[in-house]
């Protein structure tokens, strides 16, 4: 006991994480072997960009799901915080400054929602976040007329199309999210605390932890990734469309879950999360460059988490007999 | 009891890996005849058990029933040779009928292939008449006490065609008057010449109801002796594999100044007017019947509970206790009784567990602590000789006695004044329990204020200084240590 060997920085995460990195890279022979245009700087760096938001939005499911429960909110609201932002700007003139913190701030108000309907009042999370999944969805209809709102303003656009040293600006967006909700959840007792409340939220509540606060919180911080993502979006498109992060739920979920977290809550971690977004990643890049349509990237999709889970639950049933 | 042999397993072995946990065992249980199996945890019990119940499949050895050798693949095999397993947790539908869930899975169907619900509950009715049980068929599961639902699960092991009954720990739920009516059908199932495996670790169960006494200890049988010759010191050291030289510990200590003061709190629902008092260094005993109030008085005191009135004073200083954080604040800790649901956070380990009530010392800002929170987990570890490999072991995967000792960790290094003690023994197997009454003593001894739910009155008995026992929600009586005897006690706890 207690000649805990100096860690190898790395080794535990690829120890923990062992299953979804062989599948990562087993994906990734897969695809390269298909297709030679997979493996090349220029597509890596897009197949990053355009998985960023997933991985800004997965960072704020995974901390739902180690709560036990879910937000099934996340794609309206990153659109309706994109379609406020571009109705802003074009249709009232505002400048771009201000339109940002208008976007966060609707972000952060549809959490608080999510957050006090769930905590507080004791609305399933399922339920709560499908109510405000629908009352976004339709805001977002009624804000655009079912048009799209183009953004011509440069700074806003700027937000999405800058790079640094060739990597695109969101890549750097989502890094920074990632290693933030790293030590959000691993150094300080914000995370101790979801994972407590997520692994047995009546021993946490009877060790003192104030199970409301903390269980309304993380809402908060998803809803302000979720204004971010719509932000990210629609300065990337210079525009913000009706239909902008519909479906971004279930690749979210989908990270998360093929990232090895439970769905039971209290197990899960940001390393996993962000290789469940790049198998996703690869799965559609790799399909997209093989020419097979979105339609059957959506049933591969699908088999991926099954298989996922599936390998999660043996390898549970087994290590408990 | 005829001599005839129901049930034979022999020579069962069984190894999960390396790590051998039966290791020829024999066992034999005649028509009518109750044998008892005892064993500390991890001796091989449940493990036996569900080598019987076809859920694991023995290395090596057999089972026969009337003398054929069966092969028990599986739990559906072992129900058709009439084997009946009843678990220590109560695996019912709650929203179901009785009825609904003594037939589950094998529903009566009328003649357009329905179910005939008039039939399943005249026949379920039937069974309760039986057993002379004071239950309507058509009740809800979930109207009924714990107990009573645990003998739901034993109409419905035997409602189908028994020869085995096995019961695992069933009177650990069961007040003293349930007991007696579990007793009333084990007769009434040796009369129809049913063989029954009972397991527990209540000895005095044991000597009351069994016909024979297997013990087993590290997946071996060290023996099996008829119960009328059997003898209490005798079985607790051939489970335990040495003398014990003492089971309780309880020293004379300085007992100071009062702590903890209550007046006349009482519950929307649970209890009321209770008033009692605890003093630094005592230990006080809260005795009485599952049920009784006691665990609801005691999680009001920690905030867990909202009371409806009354006051709670420590060093004479009124509190006002909304949540448990505010009585973990004041230092008072809460042990709960149901260490795996309200007591550990099964899916993390154990320096996680045993940080959580005082995780500011161990997490500032961003900033873990590592070095302090490994030397905590350390100490305790020494101290209360927890048996682990390594402080990220998962706590879900510890023995009782272990886990109980994580818990007493996390709230020992919060230096508690007052700890109040929720059946600190239950489900722990008798070595830890002595030293758990060890850890007790000593902090008593410490100056700590203590407070300990017991439903097992030896242990009132042997460790308090005092004792008060409740009864239907209500305080029914305080009992000094000289006039300490299990009559007196029994006699508060059921009066009404």
């Amino acid at each position: 006991m207690h000649t805990e060997k100096k860690r190898i920085p790395g080794m535990y995460f690829f120890k923990r994480n062992i299953g979804t990195i062989i599948g990562l890279i087993l994906l990734i022979i897969v695809v390269t072997i298909s297709t030679p245009r997979f493996l090349t700087t220029s597509n890596i760096l897009n197949l990053l960009k355009s998985n960023s938001v997933n991985a800004i939005i997965s960072c704020g499911m995974l901390m739902a799901i180690l709560m036990g429960e879910i937000d099934i909110s996340v794609g309206s609201t990153v659109g309706l915080s994109g379609i406020i932002g571009a109705y802003m700007m074009t249709n009232m003139g505002l400048p771009a400054g201000p339109t940002i913190c208008i976007c966060l701030m609707v972000g952060a108000l549809v959490g608080i929602v999510n957050g006090i309907a769930i905590s507080y009042l004791k609305v399933p999370a399922f339920v709560a976040t499908l109510a405000t999944q629908s009352i976004g969805r339709g805001l977002t209809e009624i804000i655009s007329g079912g048009v799209t709102i183009r953004v011509r303003d440069d700074s806003y656009t700027a937000i999405g199309n800058t790079s640094i040293g060739g990597i695109s600006v969101i890549i750097i967006y989502a890094a920074v999210i990632l290693v933030f909700t790293w030590f959000l959840l691993n150094r300080t007792r914000f995370g101790y605390y979801i994972y407590a409340i997520g692994g047995n939220k009546l021993a946490a509540q009877y060790s003192g932890v104030n199970v409301k606060k903390y269980n309304m919180l993380p809402y908060v911080l998803i809803g302000l990734f979720c204004g971010l993502s719509g932000l990210i979006w629609s300065a990337r498109l210079g525009s913000a469309a009706a239909t902008l992060g519909s479906g971004f739920e279930m690749d979210a979920i989908a990270a998360v879950v093929i990232g090895g977290t439970s769905m039971s809550g209290g197990v899960g971690t940001v390393g996993g999360t962000f290789i469940g977004v790049l198998i996703i990643g690869v799965i559609t890049n790799g399909l997209n460059l093989m020419g097979i349509n979105s339609f059957w990237q959506e049933v591969f999709k699908g088999i991926i988490i099954l298989v996922a889970v599936v390998i999660d639950v043996v390898r549970k049933t087994k290590t408990k007999e | 009891m005829s001599e005839t042999k129901l049930l034979e397993m022999n020579d069962i072995t069984k190894a999960f890996s390396s790590n051998i946990v039966l290791n020829g065992v024999k066992l034999s249980v005649n028509e009518g005849e109750v044998v008892a199996i005892l064993g500390e945890n991890g001796a091989g019990k449940s493990t036996l058990i569900k080598i019987l119940g076809g859920i694991y499949k023995a290395d090596s050895g057999e089972i026969r029933i009337h003398g054929e050798v069966k092969n028990i693949s599986s739990a559906a095999v072992a129900g058709a040779n009439g084997i009946r397993i009843i678990h220590q947790e109560i695996v019912l539908v709650p929203d179901r009928t009785i009825a609904a869930n003594v037939f589950l899975g094998r529903e009566p169907r009328n003649k357009f292939g329905l179910v005939d619900v008039p039939e399943m509950e005249r026949q379920t009715q039937k069974l309760i008449d039986d057993l002379n049980l004071n239950l309507r068929a058509d009740q809800l599961v979930r109207s009924l006490t714990m107990g009573m639902q645990q003998l739901v699960e034993i109409i419905k092991a035997i409602s189908a065609e028994a020869k085995i009954v096995v019961m695992d720990e069933p009177t650990s739920s069961l007040s003293q008057g349930e007991v007696e009516i579990l007793f009333g059908i084990i007769q009434l199932l040796q009369k129809k010449n049913i063989g029954i495996i009972y397991i527990s670790h209540r000895l005095e169960e044991l000597f009351a109801i069994t016909d024979r006494i297997v013990v087993l200890r590290d997946g071996k049988m060290v023996g099996d002796i008829k119960t009328k010759e059997a003898e209490k010191d005798n079985l607790i050291n051939l489970m335990v594999g040495r003398e014990l030289d003492s089971f309780y510990t309880k020293n004379k200590h300085h007992i100071g100044e009062i702590a903890l003061s209550v007046k006349n709190l009482s519950h929307e629902k649970y209890f009321s007017n209770a008033s009692f008092t605890a003093r630094y260094g005592e230990i006080v005993g809260f005795a009485g019947l599952v049920g009784s109030g006691r665990t609801e008085l005691m999680k009001t005191v920690f905030g867990a509970y909202a009371k409806k009135n009354g006051e709670i004073q420590l060093d004479g200083k009124s509190l006002e206790i909304k949540n448990p954080k505010d009585a973990i604040r004041n230092g008072i800790a809460y042990v709960s009784e149901d260490r795996r649901g309200e007591g550990l956070i099964l899916k993390n380990d154990v320096k996680f567990n045993m940080g959580l009530v005082c995780l500011k010392d161990f997490v500032k800002g961003i900033r873990v602590k590592n070095k302090e929170w490994n030397s905590m987990v350390e100490e305790y570890r020494k101290k209360f000789s927890i048996k682990i490999t390594s402080s990220k072991q998962l706590t879900g995967n510890l023995s009782g006695g272990n886990q109980q000792k994580v818990v007493l960790s996390k709230w020992l290094a919060n230096n508690p004044r007052v700890i109040i003690l929720d059946e600190p023994t239950r489900g722990i197997d008798v070595a830890a329990k002595a030293e758990i009454y060890a850890i007790i003593d000593a902090l008593a001894a410490s100056g700590v204020c203590i407070i300990m739910i017991s439903s097992e009155l030896p242990e009132i008995i042997n460790m308090c200084n005092r004792c008060y026992v409740m009864c239907e929600g209500k305080i029914t009586g305080e009992i000094s240590e000289n006039e300490f005897s299990q009559e007196t006690m029994m006699k508060l706890a059921t009066q009404r």
